[in-house]
Order: C-alpha cells, then structure tokens, then sequence
C-alpha cells in the first residue's frame, strides 16, 4: 500500500515529458498534437521535412519560445522555467559572442549557468578534450573553422553538465570526421545517463546511432521507435532501383498505375529514367520485372537491397 | 543546510554579474564605441560653453549711404560690433545684394537720400536692413543686433531733439512769464498763462530716457545666483544620456540577437535578469557621462551644490528610462542601421520638445499637456530639481518607469 502511495507521489523523472502539445505562430498551426516521452541513457533523433516543426518543437521544450502554447511540457517532472539547470540546448546559431576571446566567452557562458568562471574553465578544458578541440582559448572564436565552431558551440551550452542536451541540427556545415567525432561524443554522453534529444537531416548516420527515432509529418508525430519497426509499419523489406533504356510517357503511366493498384509495391522517387521502388518481398519485385517486360521496358538493374533511413523517410 | 540555502541567490547572483561582465568587456573590447562614449559629452559640453561665452568676433556690414552726410558717417562709425564698408553710390543697392549673396558681408545696411533732413524735420526714416534669410541664427540675431547697435545714435539724435526743445521752450516761457505780469490783474486770462507755463515747465524738465522708453521691463531672475551657461547642464545631461543610451541600447539587443545571446538568456536565466543587468550597465555608463559633465562644468567656472544619494537617484531613474527605451527600439529593429535611425527618430523630437530650443509656453496647450509627459521633459525638471535647487526627486519618473519595464519584459519575452 505505502509503495502504491510512494509511487503516486513520486515524480516524473522522465528527462522529458511533452503532452498533446499544440502550437502556431500564426493562424496556421505548427505543431498538432504532439506528444513524446523520453528516457535516460538514450539518444532520441527527430527528423522530417524543412517546416515539419522540429526546431520548434525543440525550441518550444528549451523555452526559446515564450509563446503561448497547448499542452504540457516537463522536464525531469517540472515545468521548463523552473528546471533549466537540467538541460543545456545547443541552438543552429552561433553561440558565441564574436568580439570576446573564447576564455572570456566560455567564462560568461558559466556564469549564464549560475557557476564559477574557474569552474567554468576547467569543465570547458575537460569538454575540450573529449571533442578534440585544440585551440588557443585567448584567440577569438571567429578565428575557428566551421567545425571547430560547432564543437565550442556545444562545449559553451553544456557547460553545467546538464542531465539532458537538446541539439538543433548539430551536424550542420560539418565534414565526415567532425560529425563522427561528435557522434561519439553524444554516444559517450548518453553512456555516462545523459538524456539526447537532437534534430538532424544525416538520416543514415541517425540510423547508425540514434535509439529511438520520430518522424515528424504535418505537424505531427508519424512514427516513434525503432528503424526496423518503421519498416514493418512502411511495409518496406527491399529497394529496387532501376534505371530504364527509355520511359516513354505513356509507359511511365502504365507503370504507375500497376504500382498503385499492386499491393507491396510503392514508387519512392523518379527522376528521368531513374526509378526507386519499395518491395515487400522478392516475389513481387519478379512480378514487376515480368510488368517491365509486358509494358516492354528495358531495364537495367542498379540495385536490390535493404533500404536505409533516407530511403524509407522518402516513403513517408 | 546554509550552503544550499545560500546556492540559489549565489547562482542567481552569479547569473546578474555574467550579463554584465558580458557588456562591460565588449564595451571595452569595442574601442570605437568607447572613445566615442567619451568624446561625446566632453565636445558637446565644451561646444556649450564656448558658445555661450560672449564673442569680440564683428560682423561685416556692407553699407549703401545714399544720404552721405556728416551725420550718416558719424552714424555708421559709431556702429558697436560692425565692420562697415562703405559701397559706391552707382548700383549700390544691387551690388550690396550680390555682396550678402556672394559672402562678402554678412548684412546691408541702406541710407535713404534726405534720411539727415527727414530727421532735422522730426520725420521718422527707416535704414533698409539686407540679410540672408536662409541662415535661421542669423535672423533671429539680426534685428537685435542692428536696433542694439544704433542705440547710441538714436540716443544721441533724441538728446540733441531734447536740449533744443528744452531751449526753445525756456524761450517761450520767459515770455509766458512777461505775459504773466501783464494779465495779473485779469484773474481768468492769467490763471490760463500759468497752466500754460506750468505744462510748458513740465515738458522742459522731460528726461531723454523717458522719451527713449517710457515703460522699461526690468529683468529680474529668481535665481541670479547661476549664470546661463551653468544652467544648460541641467538640460545636457539628460539630452547626451538619452542620445547615448538609446544607441547603444538598441545597438546591443541586436547584437545580444544576432549571437544567439539571448537564447541562451532564455534557456539559462530569465529576460528580468537579462533586463535588469542591462539597467545596471547603462546605470554606469549614465554616471560616467554624469561625471564628465560635472568636470568639465566645475573647470569652467560653475559653482554646482547637490546632494549626492538625489543625484544618484537621478542617474538610476534617468538610466532605466532611458535603457528600457533604447532595448524597445533594439527589438523593434531589424539591424543596428535601423535601431539607430529609429533611435534618432525618436530623441530628436524628444530633444526639440525639451524646452531648450523653444519655450513650452508659445505651444498650444494640448501639445504642452502632452510634452509635460514626454520622459525627456521629466529628466529635464527632475535634473533642475537635483543639481540646481537641491531638491529632492519627484515620483513622476518612477511612475514612468513602471509601464516602460511591462512593455519591454514583454517585448523581448516574445519571440520575433
């Protein structure tokens, strides 16, 4: 009975949980209906098309936005403006004051979080470190790569060692070993109980480190969890791509037509006589080159594979 | 149990001391805006006072005397302040014109013919007087200038006008007086001589200032004690500051903007934090202008007696005035250009309805009621309060304060 009670009072430590949350800065609503729960230890991608609302949404959990919205939002159990200390939100713009030394910048960023500036320099040391970001802290951050601006970017919003990171495209402007770097770096965090919460486009990467993702559509929440359960929910075993000899108008109509009536099989992109099919099994994919050859389509086969995120966002 | 309790004013302390360190390090790291902010009030200060100090500078009168008689000349080298230069009689009055025109005088001056005869027959004469009307402070000096300078002729032409009147007026009363002895004896007839005489007797004793100006206003200011050119620091102090803060106020929301500053304000602190440590800046920075002035006023010469907490009083109300007004500008701006164009379009009239440049009274009276309101007139009357009559500070400011604090706590809470 006392753990039945215990349990009713105890407070929500989910590190974020957003309830039916709707918002619109205009007439137009931006958000509908959303609602996410997310837990320690994991890294949580949102993705969708430029509009779907994901910086928004990101920026509506950070308290960027003080508009009025529906819903409820809570962090680590309260309400975001009495909880900052807890999270640390790494926003797409700079971050950084351009005309103060990066020591001065990473100063005044501790003293934002309410700590020490010698505190405040020797974490930034440590979160160098782990970024691999050598540089001379009394240059100016203009003096940095684009890279290197990201990652002080991060080091300067997580510097009260927040339990929970919010990322808003994080892997913007950055070559391959930068992003991988970072990567590692939010997979180090999310080892030692941090909650990741990011936004980004690189969905192949995102397939590769991210624990749960959510595809944002229309404003709403389209899928939450795995990949392999997005593809069950997609019905999307295999992609077939194809690139034809010619593809008459008429032919591309026919073969249009057959798709949509044919079930397990779905046109993801066509561009000239480049065509990507989802298949849901090897049997379908002979009967639509047996559709080729009827329509009297020359073919020539690129690929037959599983797909990866890019493909199976394309289909949503 | 103490340190926890202590851990949230500490953090929120060390909150306020960031945003401020922040703006005092870019404020210093930013030389330009610096010196600029130090120059400012030393040279227009400096400007004031050598202003209204008073000029040995003459203005160059080009003079077209038709009339060219000896008293003409003795006129027009009496001329206090003027550098005459006499033209040639032929086309005179076109090549004074062109002269005013070309810069070669600052004023004509044109003697009609007759103008010595008109004057011996007691008519009046008028002197043509040219002037650039395009040149506003010229013509609002002009016509004093001139009248001020022909004081001593017009004088000296009403003393002769009088001592000849008077002589012939003993004249005519001596033989009033032989006609008096002669009527003694016929009552009527000779109580009408001696009101004559006495009437006569009165206009001999008529003094020249009386004629000159019968009814003089004698100027008396309640306080004598400051002379004009200290009491302009009770209206540069508030004009420099408002000019001042509002820029760089504006100024640094954008930029607090642009660097994504103040999304970390928003996702770390709160916008009150923000706002107040802004106040506390622009509080500094008021007081050094404060100073400076107080300097340069004390090393001219002004003899300045204030209280100091009022004094402080006043830089703290002037400053969030001020610095709430310039953070509106700054989020109602889309860019620095913008804030600053904004940032003038709204000092200048502020600056204009002041009282300084024209006097509230000649307005009509919905405009007077609504300048009394303006914020700059407010730090006008309160400064005169402080620095001159060591007063005490009014409410009126702090009133004022209240809505501006709403509006901007709400203004940058909102998203653009």
């Amino acid at each position: 009975m006392l753990g039945k009670i215990k349990k009713f009072f105890k407070r929500n430590s989910n590190p974020l949980t957003s309830k039916n949350i709707r918002f619109s800065y205009t007439d137009e609503e931006i958000l509908k209906d959303i609602s996410l729960v997310t837990k320690k230890n994991k890294i949580y991608s949102i993705i969708g098309k430029s509009g779907s609302g994901k910086s928004t949404f990101l920026k509506l959990i950070a308290g960027v936005i003080s508009k009025k919205y529906e819903g409820k939002i809570r962090i680590f159990g309260k309400h975001r403006s009495l909880n900052k200390g807890s999270f640390g939100f790494v926003s797409q713009e700079p971050g950084f004051i351009p005309d103060l030394s990066i020591k001065n910048n990473i100063k005044i960023s501790g003293l934002n979080y309410g700590i020490s500036e010698k505190k405040a320099l020797e974490r930034a040391e440590d979160l160098m470190k782990q970024l691999k970001l050598n540089i001379d802290i009394d240059r100016k951050p203009t003096d940095l790569s684009g890279g290197q601006k990201t990652r002080l970017g991060i080091v300067l919003s997580i510097l009260h060692d927040p339990k929970m990171i919010i990322l808003d495209e994080p892997f913007v402007g950055l070559d391959f070993k930068n992003r991988w770097l970072l990567w590692h770096f939010l997979e180090n965090k999310k080892k030692n109980g941090k909650s990741i919460l990011l936004t980004s486009h690189l969905l192949t990467e995102i397939q590769e480190h991210a624990d749960k993702i959510i595809i944002l559509k229309d404003g709403k929440v389209f899928f939450k969890g795995k990949l392999d359960k997005l593809k069950k929910k997609l019905n999307m075993k295999y992609i077939y791509e194809v690139r034809f000899s010619w593809l008459a108008q008429s032919k591309w109509e026919k073969l249009k037509e057959y798709c949509n009536q044919k079930k397990g099989i779905d046109i993801i992109e066509k561009y000239e006589k480049h065509c990507v099919f989802s298949i849901k099994s090897e049997e379908v994919k002979k009967e639509l080159d047996r559709k080729f050859k009827r329509i009297g389509l020359k073919d020539n086969i690129i690929n037959f594979r599983e797909p990866n995120l890019d493909e199976i966002f394309l289909k949503t | 149990m103490i340190k926890k309790k202590l851990k949230f004013p500490l953090r929120y302390s060390r909150k306020f001391y960031g945003h401020l360190k922040k703006d005092l390090m870019l404020f210093y790291n930013r030389k330009k805006y610096l010196y600029i902010f130090l120059l400012f009030p030393v040279l227009i200060a400096g400007l004031f006072l050598f202003l209204l100090s008073p000029t040995t500078a003459e203005i160059r009168v080009g003079v077209c005397d038709l009339d060219q008689t000896e008293q003409t000349q003795e006129m027009l080298d009496g001329l206090d302040d003027f550098d005459t230069v006499i033209l040639e009689r032929e086309n005179c009055t076109k090549n004074l014109k062109n002269g005013i025109k070309r810069g070669d005088f600052e004023l004509g001056l044109e003697i009609d013919e007759g103008f010595t005869e008109d004057i011996e027959n007691l008519e009046q004469v008028s002197i043509a007087t040219y002037y650039d009307n395009t040149d506003i402070a010229l013509s609002r000096m002009i016509s004093w200038k001139v009248d001020s300078s022909l004081e001593p002729h017009k004088r000296n032409t009403i003393d002769n006008l009088n001592y000849e009147l008077k002589q012939r007026i003993s004249i005519a009363r001596q033989s009033i007086g032989a006609a008096e002895e002669l009527t003694e004896d016929s009552g009527l007839l000779h109580r009408r001589i001696t009101e004559v005489d006495r009437d006569l007797e009165r206009v001999e004793e008529l003094n020249t200032d009386f004629i000159i100006n019968p009814i003089k206003t004698d100027m008396r200011g309640l306080h004598d004690e400051f002379d004009l050119k200290y009491i302009s620091i009770a209206f540069l102090y508030p004009i420099i500051t408002l000019f001042l803060i509002l820029m760089l106020a504006s100024v640094s929301i954008i930029y607090d903007d642009k660097t994504g500053f103040i999304t970390k304000v928003k996702t770390s602190t709160t916008v009150l934090t923000y706002i107040f440590s802004k106040i506390l800046f622009f509080f500094i920075l008021s007081t050094i202008v404060f100073v400076l002035l107080f300097v340069i006023f004390l090393l001219a010469g002004a003899s300045l007696g204030f209280n100091l907490i009022e004094v402080l009083k006043l830089i703290l109300l002037v400053s969030i005035t001020n610095s709430l007004i310039g953070m509106l500008i700054g989020d109602a701006a889309e860019n620095e250009g913008i804030a600053i164009l904004m940032s003038l379009f709204i000092s200048f009239p502020l600056m204009l309805l002041s009282g300084l440049f024209f006097p509230l009274q000649s307005m009509p009276s919905v405009v007077q009621s609504i300048v009394r309101v303006l914020p700059l007139h407010q730090q006008i009357e309160a400064t005169k309060s402080v620095i001159l009559f060591s007063q005490p500070l009014g409410w009126t400011l702090f009133y004022l304060n209240i809505p501006l604090l709403l509006f901007t706590i709400y203004f940058i809470r909102r998203d653009s």
